[in-house]
């Protein structure tokens, strides 16, 4: 079952905050209404910046108005004819692709953007939550690709976790400005989980191409899938690992051998070898072997060179 | 920071400063215009404790920096170029360059500079030593370890070059023919951090050389015919690093504390023969030069309303160039859009990939050569678990009576076989069946809410623990590995069962303000393991508003709180526990 924290009962504050909220919701939609356009006939851009002079001004720096050079009805290319809300002034008799997306009908801007990263655009978790481009497009500016805000801002608004996980203690450099969202995630296409079309290890080698192998000594789970051990957004434990060490390791593997071994309490030094020094406690060789198993098995992505000991068989990625 | 004057000076300069040096200008005489802007600033960067850890991609030069960016963008008539530079400090520099004529030919050219500050492992907690018997004897198992480079400073710079050109082939408006390219290249210095086996266990910090270098080139061509639309991709990455392989001196083998020459003679010939080297130099933190080959086949046919079909093939080859190993992967996969009215969709996916990778024959000197109770052989072929077949199939279905409502859900599948190992039975496969629900309810235009709910069944999530002990079956010739053996392919941090709940609820009384709540919550439990039953929660609640009282200025605010508890498995330690 799901387990609420004690903080998030009803009678908690947190809790009958969020009960506010959602009531106050609910009432604010049975509450406020609206309408939906009907259509008309085309009347040229001319009498649209009769009246919509401020966005007239913007557009003209638009791409889509540089596109439409000559055109007499750019406006209604998009819209829809305009006599019916020219004539009566009324917001809802025009087409409006805010108000008026359907997921099932027809999108008005695939109509033209039709290639190749628009291709895999049906069915993705966008197409069912969003009300159509719009959403993150202002079709009438002229900012970048006509994003209403720019990355990461624009992609935050939705991801609220992801915006947290950016500001965690290790992340991919997205707050710094040196990585994007897009970088990694295509919301067009989004032909594998809405990343950039490779699978999501391939995505990830890309950039760490060091890391590719095929290695003689496998580390399995890296074969399988980085996010086993690794959440790209952000994490607590250092290098975006989904949990400190030791325990993400113990989590498949059984703890060392030694590690529960009484520690010597005292300065000493290494009979063969006097110059290795060094002051032990009781709880010294768990704190040795229970740490940071990657301090010894560093090539924990794999390696092609053999590990020290036979009885191991060469595969215990500490070289 | 301890000089908040300095800090402050630096941002006050920056105030008042900027309304005199930024500058913007534009001059419009259609069709012809240009945009451009010169800003001018600084940043004062100081660091305390732990900088290496929270400036890890912000460390840049300490101290005050002054800062400059350009932007230039540009239009005549189907004609457009724009420009944008920024220069933040001596590691990191970004510029763009971008132009597009007459909808024929498209380049972009973009480089960027970035330091990213490495952290050093003290090793402080290696020092320990065992006590005998519980007392406080010293006794031969301990921990050492040395800072070759001790005030070292790791660190290293990543540049990046990117270009992506597209032309229209004249007289062809249909052929479009498209080539990028990529380059990283990371140059600086990082620790490496080795194992001194065997007499103790002393651990040496050494810096190393970072010298990477990953290029990628890809071309192409798209063309339409008629409703087809078809595309091909060939893509080539290649990398290598040019820093020397580090070398270590590995202790020769013998007996940590036993000092006795005749004694110590059987210690060495006992320690000696469990290892594959010592007393000698070798090599280890090595990368291995690669390179990856792939070629793209995608078609799409618009069959009108009987909807649209997708189809795409990749074939890929992958080589470690410095071990001699390959993996090729052949994979493709159909997509099947339709509306069956103007109230609903469908989309179906399905697809099917091989990847075949090199098995490796690995040869070990015998156990324990020539002593009693000695002489196993170890040898053992290393059968690679990325050997697999993956089948994928997947419906949705969406449904929008009108546009008040709105209704999805979907149904998945996944099975991933591992069978490049000779004798696993059914065990080298992981099954996933996922199912999700949701619907969209948006009454009017200034109120949307949408509620979603995922489940996914995993068998098998982790079976590739069983598989690697399958490979070569070393552990059946030792008795301590045989206990290990009854945990390994057991235990794992995978879900079999995964539950998930998106709750959205966005108000809009008007164009100038917005209200938006949420919760996203998970749950993630695999109960199937002998031990501990593994757990996961996610919960995660938001609330932010927007307002924006004017076109110019747009405020807003959000407040989240994320929750995430995970219990992690454990199990008691195997020797001298």
């Amino acid at each position: 079952m799901l387990k609420f924290p004690k903080h998030f009962t009803l009678k908690s504050p947190v809790g009958a905050t969020l009960a506010c909220i959602l009531g106050l919701f609910f009432f604010l939609s049975a509450y406020v209404s609206g309408e939906f356009p009907l259509d008309a006939v085309q009347v040229g851009d001319e009498l649209c910046s009769a009246c919509h002079d401020q966005i007239n001004q913007q557009f003209q720096k638009n791409i889509h108005a540089r596109l439409a050079v000559g055109d007499e009805n750019t406006c209604e290319a998009c819209h829809g004819p305009g006599s019916k809300h020219a004539e009566e002034g009324d917001p809802a008799l025009i087409y409006n692709a805010p108000k008026d997306y359907s997921a099932t009908g027809k999108n008005m801007c695939i109509t033209c953007h039709q290639g190749r990263a628009f291709n895999s655009w049906h069915g993705l978790t966008h197409f069912e939550a969003v009300e159509g481009c719009s959403d993150c497009h202002k079709i009438h500016s002229e900012e970048k690709h006509l994003l209403a805000k720019q990355e990461p801002q624009l992609c935050f608004d939705c991801h609220t976790l992801k915006k947290s996980q950016a500001r965690m203690p290790s992340h991919h450099p997205v707050m710094e400005g040196l990585v994007s969202c897009s970088d990694c995630h295509s919301v067009h296409s989004g032909e594998v989980k809405y990343t950039v079309g490779d699978e999501s290890r391939e995505l990830c080698l890309s950039c760490h191409s060091s890391l590719s192998g095929p290695f003689i000594f496998e580390h399995e789970p890296v074969n399988e899938d980085c996010g086993i051990c690794h959440d790209p957004h952000g994490t607590i434990a250092d290098k975006l690992l989904i949990q400190n060490e030791p325990f993400l390791c113990l989590s498949c593997h059984p703890m060392h051998f030694h590690v529960t071994l009484v520690g010597y309490e005292g300065e000493f030094s290494a009979p063969m070898h006097p110059e290795r020094t060094g002051v032990s406690t009781r709880d010294g060789m768990k704190q040795a072997m229970l740490t940071k198993c990657t301090q010894c098995h560093s090539e924990v992505h794999g390696s092609d060179l053999p590990s020290q000991s036979i009885s191991g068989a060469g595969r215990a990625l500490t070289r | 920071m301890k000089r908040p004057f300095l800090k402050f000076l630096i941002v006050a300069i920056a105030v008042l400063v900027l309304p005199f040096f930024s500058s913007s200008a534009i001059s419009q005489e259609e069709p012809t215009s240009s945009i451009w802007s010169l800003w001018l600033g600084g940043h004062y960067t100081g660091y305390e404790d732990f900088y290496k850890k929270v400036g890890e991609f912000d460390r840049g030069e300490k101290e005050a920096m002054p800062e400059v960016s350009l932007s230039y963008s540009g239009y005549k008539e189907d004609q457009s170029w724009d420009f944008f530079g920024h220069y933040y400090d001596p590691k990191r520099i970004s510029f763009d360059l971008s132009g597009k004529s007459k909808d024929v030919f498209s380049g972009k050219v973009s480089y960027l500079s970035s330091y990213r500050q490495r952290a050093t492992d003290l090793l402080e907690n290696l020092m320990a030593r065992e006590a005998v018997n519980q007392e406080n004897k010293p006794g031969g198992k301990m921990f050492t370890y040395e800072h070759e480079n001790p005030d070292a400073d790791f660190g290293y710079t990543r540049h990046e070059v990117k270009s992506d050109f597209q032309v229209k082939v004249p007289g062809s408006a249909k052929l479009k023919i498209k080539a990028f390219h990529r380059s990283i290249l990371e140059k600086g210095d990082d620790q490496k951090v080795v194992s001194m086996h065997c007499s103790s266990c002393h651990m040496v910090s050494k810096s190393a050389k970072v010298d990477r270098r990953t290029h990628t080139v890809s071309a192409g061509a798209e063309a339409t015919t008629g409703p087809v639309l078809f595309s091909y991709l060939g893509s080539y990455r290649t990398f290598k690093s040019e820093a020397s392989t580090p070398v270590a001196f590995y202790d020769k083998a013998e007996h940590p504390t036993e000092k006795d020459s005749a004694k110590q003679e059987g210690y060495i010939k006992e320690f000696d023969a469990r290892m594959v080297f010592n007393d000698e130099k070798v090599p280890f933190g090595q990368i291995p030069e690669t390179e990856k080959m792939a070629h793209t086949l995608k078609v799409k046919t618009d069959m009108g309303k009987k909807g649209d079909i997708l189809g795409s093939f990749t074939n890929s080859q992958a080589k470690n160039k410095s071990a001699g190993l390959k993996v090729q992967s052949n994979s493709g996969g159909l997509k099947y859009v339709v509306s069956p009215s103007q109230k609903t969709k469908i989309v179906a996916l399905a697809s099917l990939s091989r990847i075949e990778s090199d098995e490796a024959q690995i040869d070990l000197p015998l156990w324990r050569d020539g002593l009693t109770g000695g002489g196993q052989d170890f040898d053992w072929i290393r059968y690679s678990n990325l050997t697999r077949t993956v089948a994928k199939g997947s419906a949705e279905f969406i449904y929008q009576p009108n546009r008040k409502y709105r209704v999805f859900l979907s149904t998945g599948y996944e099975g991933t076989e591992r069978d490049d190992y000779p004798d696993i039975e059914a065990k080298g496969k992981t099954t996933k069946l996922k199912a999700s629900v949701g619907g969209k309810y948006r009454p009017n235009s200034k109120f949307w809410g949408r509620i979603k709910y995922s489940f996914e069944n995993i068998k098998d999530p982790a079976p590739y623990n069983q598989l690697f002990e399958a490979s070569g079956d070393t552990l059946a010739k030792l008795w301590y590995f045989e206990r290990e053996k009854l945990r390994y392919g057991d235990v794992t941090n995978q879900p079999t069962n995964q539950h998930g709940i998106d709750l959205t609820l966005n108000f809009r009384p008007d164009r100038r303000t917005s209200l938006s709540a949420g919760l996203r919550a998970s749950l993630e439990t695999n109960g199937d393991t002998d031990s501990l039953d593994f757990e996961r929660t996610k919960l995660q609640p938001q609330v932010s508003a927007t307002l924006a009282p004017t076109p110019e200025w747009n405020l807003f605010g959000s407040i989240s709180y994320a929750y995430d508890k995970s219990n992690g498995l454990a199990s008691v330690a195997m020797m001298d526990g």
